[in-house]
């Protein structure tokens, strides 16, 4: 195999790689009050590979709780390598359910003329209160839970219906990894992202066989196009959403 | 058979519904929240505050399932009896410093005084007594 080959090898195992936004947060359910400080993790990487892409500091990060909206302002930056992250520290005071949500600055990736922004979200739920996960939170798109996002076993079905501008976003395709922080090897590349496409309500489900964190990203182009260097490029929008699953102990 | 079926069906439905209990400080006082499992509040439901195996306060649930207690301990149980089996008790803890009643510590005060000038009175109307005779 030549270096030309090699370089073209290279580049096709780079896009089969699906680009996911993340909002992890420490704790998907609080018991207690020692697990109520949550720290919440904004990345963008290839899950499963484990590869870390830089993160702009997102446009808007907050919580919806109760039906209102807290932006935050104490983001901080981190860095894994040359890549920044964010993180920030929240303490969830009462019984609620919160969703913790990330509008990022849209990254522009030049091998697909593309720019690509995913609003993603996770939703906690504190002592019990088991009330509102299924609720929109105004985001350009969103997943709607139709499974409780929370509290879930491995192997457990999680089904959602994807909205685009409010409206069920038919024939799209959601993209599904595993946050892979065990160094799992997939049997092929094929294996790495997982793919559903939602029917003409905008549902979809997906079966997660292993304990742990599994991102949602359902892809669709933005009606609205991005400027760069007197050029309009089509901006890929996804709706992100990630849910744990845990073992028995 | 069929009641039997129903039965289960209702206990199977009370489990679903567990009792959860809240408690945070506010001021002076302890805020108590009981809801069942899904927001439902836990309306009208007996709240008994228990210190060293005694009950030292009680009170009822509102409308949304909250009660307000005076913060009289550092430690202490809260059960909250919802009925029909549904029966939650938490223990609570704060560093939080137990203000005393102010009316109380004044009237303490004030008879601690009483008591010392009558002691006073007393102590020498009993010498005066003795020097008379």
């Amino acid at each position: 195999m030549n270096l030309k080959s090699l370089f073209v090898v290279a580049g096709v195992a780079c896009a089969a790689l699906a680009h996911f936004g993340v909002v992890i947060p420490s704790n998907s359910t609080i018991d207690d009050q020692e697990q109520a400080k949550e720290i919440i993790t904004y990345k963008f990487t290839h899950p499963f590979e484990g590869m870390m892409m830089n993160l702009d500091k997102p446009v808007e990060a907050g919580v919806f709780t109760n039906g209102k909206k807290e932006i935050f302002s104490n983001l901080i930056e981190k860095k894994d390598g040359k890549m920044s992250y964010y993180e920030t520290s929240y303490s969830i005071k009462e019984p609620g359910v919160y969703q913790f949500y990330m509008d990022p600055k849209p990254y522009f990736e030049p091998a697909e003329s593309v720019f690509i922004r995913h609003i993603t979200k996770t939703i906690v739920d504190a002592y019990g209160y088991n009330d509102g996960w299924d609720e929109p939170i105004g985001l350009k798109t969103e997943i709607i839970p139709l499974t409780r996002p929370y509290g879930l076993y491995k192997g457990n079905i999680f089904s959602g219906k994807v909205l685009y501008k409010g409206k069920p976003a038919k024939n799209t395709i959601v993209e599904i990894e595993y946050l892979n922080t065990k160094g799992l090897k997939a049997p092929g590349d094929d294996y790495i992202t997982q793919e559903v496409k939602t029917n003409e309500l905008g549902e979809f489900s997906f079966a997660m066989p292993l304990a742990g964190w599994w991102g949602f990203s359902a892809l669709n182009e933005d009606d609205k196009k991005i400027k760069k260097d007197g050029k309009e490029y089509p901006v890929e929008i996804g709706a992100v959403i990630w849910v744990e699953t845990k073992d028995y102990e | 058979m069929k009641t039997i079926a129903l039965i289960l069906l209702f206990f199977a439905t009370l489990n679903a519904h567990s009792l959860k209990v809240f408690a945070d400080i506010d001021g002076d006082f302890v805020v108590i929240k009981s809801y069942f499992y899904g927001n439902s509040p836990c309306k009208g439901c007996r709240v008994d505050i228990i210190k060293d195996k005694k009950v030292i306060q009680n009170t009822t649930t509102d409308e949304n399932g909250v009660a307000r207690v005076k913060l009289l301990a550092n430690e202490f149980e809260i059960l909250v009896d919802g009925s029909l089996a549904h029966e939650r008790k938490i223990t609570f803890t704060t560093d939080k410093e137990i203000i005393e009643n102010k009316e109380d510590s004044t009237l303490i005060y004030i008879l601690k005084i009483v008591g010392s000038i009558a002691g006073i009175i007393i102590f020498f109307g009993f010498l005066y007594f003795i020097k008379r005779r």
